[in-house]
């Protein structure tokens, strides 16, 4: 049976600081027929990775620009908050610019890993863009106000009614089994996939 | 009793029109007063003379532009523009001849001619300033056998002064130190740190300058470039994980190939900086014409690039990580978790 990787597992299993880093690291180590779908590799990962650099890039320019108003456009709530708390850091001295230089290197570096780890160990990317079910992210969508996770469990759910998978996560708050179910409701999919937490 | 036109007057009206911009068939046509056919006829000999080119050609368009169009990439300015843009070239050129018997180089012209709008008012601010390749530029070149063409401006004393200041200062300053001296003034942080950090460390030869300063070159990338950000991106990342290749060998392999990319990834942003800039100054009857000339220059260029640098990233992400020298602190982890954290 496929595991189906939610992104969290991914970002996890490279960001040692994450509380479930040693159990996310273990389970891609050590099992194989990992999957993940087009979305996540073409649409998530890389918009998470554009959105965080630019935390770091606009946080420099207020500090190197005198009335720089910070550009938070495609920025979620957390990002922004993220963001101003690096610029008052910057202000008292907190934080250096040569600092945020670093984080930034690394954070490139640490991107380069994740695709790494997607181009050769991740043995098939599932659901096509324009194969995503429109009304069962909607449906998704409506339980968990999330429009990245409702795309990648749909995707999830859609590969599932022709190859049995289990979605493998960390994520207790929104990927859970009355999700899937209630989303499935009154559309063509009758089956759910397992879902495995690793905690 | 209406004279018929000779072919030679025929040529010379649709060379009169293409002074002021590309055309289309349809509005030289109706400009000179001639049937579709007849122009299309004498637009086909002037081409075949080598003093017209189609700058766009679909099977539902075909647009000419005089092949001694001194626009860069022959945008459809009004005359007005180009009028006074040319006229401001001129009436430098002249004073710098009288002041100094010497002729300017095109570099110092463009830039001369930058400042001193810049220090202007009146009907001189109204003359378009935009960014390309070295900087900030007129909307078109200039060129001494038009000179028939060009006209002196009347300048204002305090225009007449600065002029003056100015030739002083660029008189005895290489077009590179004329460049450096643009560069330094506020809105100009990018053309800056590519030419004053990047290109240093290129040559120097120097990893970790080059990563410290592309790094720097991207806090200065210009917002409104939308359409080659990712491109910019992309090669920055690229880049860094190339420059820190563990193999001594492998990295200084790597260095030609960034260096080459980064030059075509500089022709085609500041390609980009033009058209953003020059669009601002199109009239919207033009806005077709603009776009179409946009599309086929820019568009071919971002993609071309696309290739090269989707080639160079798939290449990146097939580096086994272990390759790649990190040494990502404590704190750097702890930093890094807190701006993961979704």
């Amino acid at each position: 049976m496929d595991n189906f990787l939610d992104t969290c597992i991914i970002i996890a299993k490279y960001d040692k600081k994450d509380k479930f880093h040693k159990n996310s690291k273990e389970f891609a180590e050590n099992n194989n027929n990992l999957i993940i779908c087009v979305y996540q590799e073409k649409k998530e990962i890389p918009f998470l990775f554009y959105r965080k650099e630019k935390i770091l890039t606009e946080s420099i320019k207020s500090s190197v620009m005198p009335n720089y108003m910070p550009d938070l456009k495609d920025l979620k709530i957390k990002d922004q908050i993220i963001l101003k708390k690096n610029i008052n850091r910057l202000k008292l001295n907190d934080l250096s610019q040569q600092e945020l230089f670093v984080y930034k290197k690394d954070l490139i570096l640490l991107k380069q890993e994740i695709n790494y780890f997607i181009k050769n160990k991740i043995s098939k990317r599932v659901i096509p863009l324009d194969k995503i079910d429109l009304l069962l992210v909607k449906n998704i969508f409506n339980e968990i106000k999330n429009e990245a996770d409702s795309n990648i469990f749909c995707s999830a759910i859609q590969e599932h009614q022709e190859n049995e998978l289990k979605v493998i996560t960390n994520d207790a708050k929104d990927c859970k089994n009355e999700v899937f179910v209630e989303a499935i409701k009154s559309t063509k999919y009758k089956e759910v996939p397992e879902i495995k937490y690793l905690f | 009793m209406k004279i018929k036109k000779t072919p030679n007057e025929i040529k010379d009206k649709i060379l009169d029109e293409l002074k002021n911009g590309p055309k289309s068939i349809a509005e030289i046509s109706e400009n000179i007063n001639s049937n579709w056919l007849t122009t299309e006829k004498f637009l086909n000999e002037l081409k075949e003379q080598s003093k017209i080119q189609e700058v766009i050609s679909t099977p539902k368009t075909k647009v000419y532009r005089r092949v001694d169009d001194l626009a860069f990439y022959s945008l459809p300015f009004s005359k007005e523009i180009r009028d006074n843009s040319a006229n401001l070239l001129f009436t430098i050129a002249e004073k710098w001849k009288s002041e100094t018997n010497t002729i300017p180089s095109k570099t110092i012209l463009q830039k001369l001619a930058v400042e001193l709008i810049d220090k202007s008012d009146k009907q001189l601010s109204k003359i378009p300033i935009l960014k390309f390749h070295y900087g900030q530029t007129l909307a078109v070149r200039y060129d001494e056998s038009f000179k028939q063409d060009y006209q002196l401006l009347t300048l204002t004393s305090a225009q007449n002064t600065s002029l003056l200041d100015l030739i002083n200062k660029y008189k005895n300053m290489s077009s590179s130190k004329a460049q450096l001296e643009q560069y330094n003034k506020e809105g100009m942080e990018f053309y800056y740190e590519k030419e004053v950090n990047v290109i240093k460390a290129f040559s120097d030869k120097k990893y970790e300058d080059i990563e410290k300063n592309l790094l720097k070159l991207s806090i200065y990338y210009p917002t409104e470039l939308e359409d080659t950000f990712e491109l910019f991106n992309k090669f920055v990342y690229c880049s860094i994980n190339l420059l820190n290749l563990s193999q001594e060998k492998e990295k200084q392999e790597s260095l030609s190939k960034i260096r080459e990319m980064f030059y075509l990834l500089w022709d085609t942003i500041t390609t980009n900086y033009f058209f953003v800039d020059a669009e601002k100054h199109i009239d919207y009857s033009q806005k077709i014409i603009f776009n179409q000339i946009k599309s086929n220059i820019l568009n071919s260029k971002i993609a071309n690039l696309t290739t090269l640098i989707e080639d160079m990233e798939s290449e990146v992400n097939s580096i086994n990580p272990e390759k790649i020298s990190k040494k990502i602190s404590e704190k750097s982890q702890e930093f890094i978790h807190e701006l993961l954290g979704e």
